[in-house]
């Protein structure tokens, strides 16, 4: 009994520590959903000596809930207007409710204007409902062209997300390969890795063969260059006294040559 | 492979590794295959860019493909790239002989800004998920201070006792903790 309290207390805790994520995750209205659904539950426990752990914490709880009611509405119809918002662009497409007519962009554009004349919150009392009125009309009236060319053009999609998933995917098999959870070197090394595309072994081989020398010299120059940053904070992070005394040598050695460049001896006659 | 017993001198994988990458590097030009087919399915080529920091890492990676053969042909490591500078790496591209649909991003004014003027005849598509990332960061601020008062009034929320429910333990003489078996 006492790890089953102990879930339920762990359970309150993590509703106050809900993470969100753009667009639709929202931490705090799914923390407040989450207690709302423990007190009401607690709420039909029984008066018995056992429940008495239980029954104590829920004054804190329904104090809390009651607090913050009305906060919690108005982020609650803030998320449901993000929502319509969402559904007025068929955001994400779901191939299932497919509409019969295909859509155009004036329809759409026509019905985000009336959701939006619609939608006047007060700007006081309902302040998620401000500021996201506040932001939809500044942002629709700067974008709203742009946002709605996927409607007459086929195959042009919605959203920029087809390289992030890629890269996800390079990312897994570079965590596979490494055995390494961190996969920091893409950062240096991606702009190589998501280059490229092959169907088989075979096809590999062919690729690779058929790259002309120059090219190849080029890009492992750039390979190199990509990495000289990282290498240096090593070099560093390895020997700092070593790593600084190599750069001044560079440097010196620098300044020679183009002290020489300059001297009399070299100018031009 | 060490790990299966197999001794490799790390250094030396390194240096093929990277050999490798140059080579990956050298293969662009091997992807104008793929724009052809694309363009005679779909009678022209979709350009987008997108900027990628995996774990966060700097600078980001700008990535060109090519949306309906979902090919990558150019990617560029930059701190904030002026709208210039992207047009000097997007050059090679608009000088391919093929048709232009559109052109997809986000809302980064200089991404913007480069595509518009590389392919000034195609018209632009922005990403409508940003679309509602920004239209929903200032009403997530409001959910993130209802998350800090709820965390204010339960942060001190009582432990569970230990032994019998409600109070202090009051074990009966000579039995020592844990007492009561229904709560052990």
């Amino acid at each position: 009994m006492i790890a089953i309290e102990q879930h339920i207390r762990c359970a309150i805790r993590d509703a106050v520590n809900r993470s969100s994520r753009k667009p639709f995750t929202w931490g705090g209205l799914a923390g407040y959903e989450q207690l709302e659904a423990i007190a009401q539950a607690l709420h039909h426990l029984p008066d018995e000596k056992e429940t008495v752990y239980l029954r104590s914490v829920l004054p804190q709880l329904d104090r809390a809930l009651s607090v913050h009611a009305e906060l919690a509405a108005d982020v609650r119809a803030a998320h449901t207007q993000l929502r319509t918002i969402a559904a007025c662009l068929h955001y994400p497409a779901d191939e299932a409710a497919k509409p019969s007519v295909p859509l155009t962009g004036q329809a759409v554009g026509q019905v985000m204007e009336h959701l939006l004349s619609e939608f006047r919150p007060h700007p006081k009392r309902q302040k998620a409902q401000a500021a996201l009125q506040c932001a939809w009309h500044r942002v629709w009236k700067a974008w709203k062209e742009e946002l709605l060319t996927c409607y007459r053009i086929p195959s042009l999609p919605a959203d920029n997300l087809q390289m992030e998933s890629f890269f996800n995917q390079v990312r897994q098999r570079e965590r596979r390969i490494s055995g390494r959870a961190s996969t920091q070197p893409l950062g240096a090394l991606g702009a190589y890795q998501v280059l490229f595309i092959a169907e088989s072994e075979q096809d590999l081989l062919d690729q690779l063969r058929n790259v002309p020398l120059a090219d190849y010299q080029a890009q492992r120059q750039g390979v190199a260059r990509c990495e000289a940053s990282r290498q240096q904070h090593r070099r560093f992070h390895h020997d700092p006294a070593k790593a600084i005394a190599a750069l001044l040598d560079q440097h010196a050695t620098r300044r020679a040559a183009l002290t020489a460049t300059q001297s009399p001896d070299n100018a031009p006659i | 492979m060490q790990q299966r017993g197999l001794l490799v001198n790390e250094r030396t994988v390194g240096k093929l590794y990277r050999q490798f990458l140059a080579l990956l590097g050298g293969m662009t030009s091997q992807h104008q295959q793929r724009l052809e087919t694309a363009v005679e399915q779909h009678g022209g080529l979709i350009w987008a860019i997108d900027a990628l920091q995996p774990e966060g890492s700097d600078p980001p990676l700008y990535v060109l493909y090519e949306v309906l053969s979902n090919t990558p042909l150019s990617a560029l490591p930059e701190r904030n790239p002026t709208a210039e500078r992207l047009q000097a790496w997007l050059q090679p591209y608009t000088q391919l002989p093929f048709a232009v649909l559109a052109t997809l991003s986000d809302g980064e004014k200089a991404v913007v800004a480069a595509l518009k003027t590389s392919w000034a005849s195609a018209p632009h598509q922005r990403c409508q998920l940003h679309f509602l990332n920004a239209i929903a960061k200032p009403t997530l601020e409001v959910d993130a201070h209802l998350r800090q008062h709820l965390r204010d009034e339960i942060g001190a929320l009582a432990a569970v006792p230990e032994t019998e429910t409600g109070g202090a333990p009051t074990a009966p003489e000579g039995i020592s903790a844990p007492f009561c078996p229904s709560r052990a």
